[in-house]
């Protein structure tokens, strides 16, 4: 099989971050070759630069022969590189013809003007449907499709414009076992015609499955690339997780408490269904689950951003009813998002602002905020917490991330809360700061509070948490105490496998 | 420099350091060590201080007032029950531990108060004081000879003494921490001992607050990654936590959050 698509020492910095070290990849015509890797691997940042999103800082990429350099997606559309997002890409209230032909409606002649050709649109997509085993009209709008049925559809798009190749991100995410098995018998029609795909996914049974050719990536490096056939699944997660048995995570054993918090068939929307746990004082337990299982969803929910819709939660035995996170901080739960400056501090605001806006009753008099008495505090957790800062009116965003982290945690105990749920707090901080981090959750613990620490290392969790809870698909899959498992136990619960005899 | 200013530097040295080693004299004061010894003998037979293997310890009634150890360390104390209460937490009932001299593990030792079938073997005397009196726990001195004006038993005896034991978790706090020459103390008795703790014991944890790091001190106890876990202060030096947390060693720092 010739080669279509090379990539040689692709380099990727962003703010000082290397994302992606010397990737070397490649693709072969008609050929399925997946890159798996772990949430942060740098599967989705190298697929954007092939796409032209991003310019790559260092490295060549060759299209059957001839290097090039795309400077946007039209670009390698045109020279037949489509991709899948991961979010559905397609305008729910027009047809599946223009859906799939947008942009590039075909015209004809009429009356001196330049009109769309609707019959050619219809025809080409009737075409299409029938090919791939669908059903229904063309004119059906786009709106009154399932998920795996919208898919297919931007597949289609992607064929009509001619892809030699196409790039699906996480494609089968929200699939049934059923709907992932078409979609993957499509997939194999269509390589005969000497189409290749890139398949990304973090979803081990799915890539064994379909792919001819598998790449592991682990902290923005290539680990490895084998034949579908010369490597068992057990090897592929020891290289995505790169198995190091680090183990100098300070984890602290205490006897707990009582009862803090009771979470009950906790359900909302479509993304977490029946959830139940119990956290006692002087608990962390670890959550954990592949981006998409409702990691975040059951955070908010029980911070109250989002609606409940069966369920019940219990703050020291008793019913609370949470329909805002106002309602969740006066029961003591806080939530420290992942999203720093999205969601937790102001950017552009210093410290003392940011560290008490959350309990601005106690820093204010008769309307007024009390400024002696703000920097007070903000010293006090300076020096408490170990933050490293200059200058105290200085702009949190000038700090480094792990003080950041620390500022944001500093907020959250200036309040009365006992519950904390922190959605990956060691993510992309120094490793001093995660030692810092680590100890002050010691400390949270030995004071009584509990912790919900939200994470996709799953050495981690093991090393510092007491329990952990796995989901999958929005439901809790397994409860796990951490000094009686493994990642490997871990992960395939994460990643869906069945249930574990366990001698 | 002439003898008798040589001898009040070392005096003054003394006045401020407690005890010294005859290396760190010799380096401070650019003589050789043999000039140091007969020094410190000349010093030790006018009663000011007290010969100990590789160093002196100034003698008590030249101390300023007459002040407990404790009360020298003052300073940090905070940090030191702090550390405590975090070691105390490693401990559990049914175990066999030791503690080693100092006021850190002493700060330990008054925690124990609760603790059931707890086996504590130690070298200290004032530990040993302090835990005779909880029904819940066993003392066992190490035994030895005894070391003035510090209150511990040690030498030779001890040492075997200790090789014929089993310690789940030995506690040791030490006078200096050094990346390249591991912890330290000035006593060279205690470091033979401790040695030999170390080696009968399944859990080696180092106490030691933050102002002992990127120290050096006479007598090396053991290299830094020949160590289980760590128990210090959240002011420890950024490297350590570094080093710590990429060698598989468990660091522990206390925050103090109100």
């Amino acid at each position: 099989m010739e080669t279509i698509l090379e990539l040689r020492d692709i380099e990727k910095i962003f703010s000082q971050n290397t994302v992606l070290h010397g990737i070397n990849f490649d693709l072969r015509k008609g050929e399925v070759h997946s890159i798996i890797g772990e949430n942060g691997a740098g599967k989705t940042v190298l697929m954007q630069i092939i796409m032209g999103i991003y310019p790559k800082d260092d490295g060549s990429i060759y299209l059957n022969g001839s290097e090039v350099n795309f400077s946007s997606p039209r670009q390698a559309q045109n020279m037949g590189i489509s991709m899948i997002y991961q979010d559905i890409w397609l305008f729910p209230d027009l047809s599946i013809a223009q859906n799939v032909f947008i942009g590039r409606e075909p015209s004809k002649r009429s009356l001196n003007c330049k009109i769309i050709d609707y019959q050619k649109m219809y025809d080409e997509t009737s075409r299409l449907l029938k090919m791939f085993h669908l059903n229904m009209e063309p004119n059906v709008l786009v709106k009154k499709l399932g998920t795996a049925q919208k898919k297919t559809v931007e597949i289609m798009r992607a064929l009509s414009r001619n892809a030699a190749i196409i790039i699906m991100d996480e494609p089968t995410e929200s699939f049934s076992q059923q709907e992932t098995d078409h979609l993957f018998d499509i997939i194999n029609e269509i390589k005969k015609d000497g189409v290749s795909f890139v398949f990304i996914s973090h979803r081990i049974e799915d890539v064994i499955k379909i792919s001819d050719r598998i790449t592991i990536m682990r902290d923005g490096k290539v680990i490895d690339t084998v034949q579908k056939n010369e490597i068992k699944r057990s090897s592929i997660i020891d290289k995505m997780l790169g198995n190091d048995l680090a183990d100098g995570y300070p984890k602290l054993t205490i006897s707990k408490g009582e009862e803090l918090l009771r979470v009950e068939g906790l359900t909302s929307g479509e993304i977490i269904k029946n959830i139940g746990f119990v956290m006692h004082e002087g608990e962390i337990i670890g959550l954990t689950g592949l981006m998409g299982s409702g990691r975040t969803t059951l955070a908010r929910t029980i911070f109250g951003v989002n609606k409940i819709d069966r369920g019940n939660i219990f703050v020291r035995k008793k019913k609370v009813a949470i329909l805002s996170p106002r309602d969740a901080i006066r029961s003591g739960i806080c939530y420290i998002s992942d999203d720093r400056f999205g969601k937790g501090l102001f950017a552009s605001f210093d410290i003392g602002t940011n560290i008490n806006i959350s309990n601005l009753k106690k820093a204010s008099k008769f309307w007024l905020l009390r400024n002696g008495f703000i920097k007070k505090i903000a010293k006090k957790y300076v020096k408490q917490l170990g933050i490293r800062v200059l200058d105290i009116e200085e702009r949190t965003d000038y700090l480094s991330g792990g003080n950041q982290q620390k500022v944001l945690l500093a907020k959250w105990f200036n309040t009365d809360a006992c519950i904390f749920i922190m959605d990956e707090p060691t993510r992309g901080i120094d490793i001093v700061s995660k030692v810092d981090v680590y100890n002050i959750m010691n400390e949270l613990k030995r004071k009584g509070s509990a912790i919900l620490f939200i994470s996709s290392n799953i050495p981690e969790l093991l090393g510092i948490c007491d329990r952990i809870i796995v989901m999958y698909d929005g439901k809790v899959v397994k409860k796990l105490d951490t000094e009686d498992t493994s990642v490997d136990e871990v992960f395939h619960y994460a990643t869906g496998g069945r249930d574990i005899e366990r001698l | 420099m002439f003898a008798i200013e040589r001898l009040n530097q070392i005096k003054q040295i003394l006045y401020e350091q407690k005890h010294i080693d005859v290396t760190t004299l010799s380096e401070l004061l650019s003589v050789s060590e043999v000039t140091i010894r007969r020094d410190l003998d000349k010093l030790e037979k006018e009663g000011f201080l007290t010969k100990s293997y590789g160093g002196a310890v100034l003698n008590q009634e030249n101390m300023a007032d007459d002040i407990d150890i404790e009360d020298i360390e003052d300073k940090y104390l905070k940090d030191k029950k702090f550390i405590a209460s975090i070691a105390c937490q490693i401990i559990n009932n049914d175990e066999a531990v030791f503690l080693g001299a100092g006021s850190t593990c002493m700060q330990i030792a008054k925690n124990l108060k609760n603790m059931k079938r707890l086996t504590v073997v130690t070298n200290d005397i004032a530990i040993v004081s302090e835990l005779m009196t909880h029904t819940g726990i066993k003392v066992i001195i190490s035994g030895g000879e005894v070391f003035s004006p510090a209150t511990t038993v040690g030498g030779q005896m001890a040492e075997q003494f200790i090789k014929s034991l089993f310690i789940n978790k030995a506690f040791i706090s030490i006078q200096g921490v050094d990346m390249e020459r591991g912890f330290t103390t000035y006593d060279m008795n205690e470091a033979l001992l401790y040695k030999a703790v170390i080696s009968i014991s399944k859990e080696t944890i180092i106490v030691a607050d933050h102002s002992k790091f990127n120290k050096v001190t006479f007598s090396q106890i053991a290299q830094l990654n020949e160590v289980d876990k760590v128990i210090s202060d959240k002011d420890v030096d950024d490297k350590y936590k570094k080093y710590f947390f990429e060698n598989n060693i468990k660091i522990y720092t206390t925050y103090q959050i109100s």
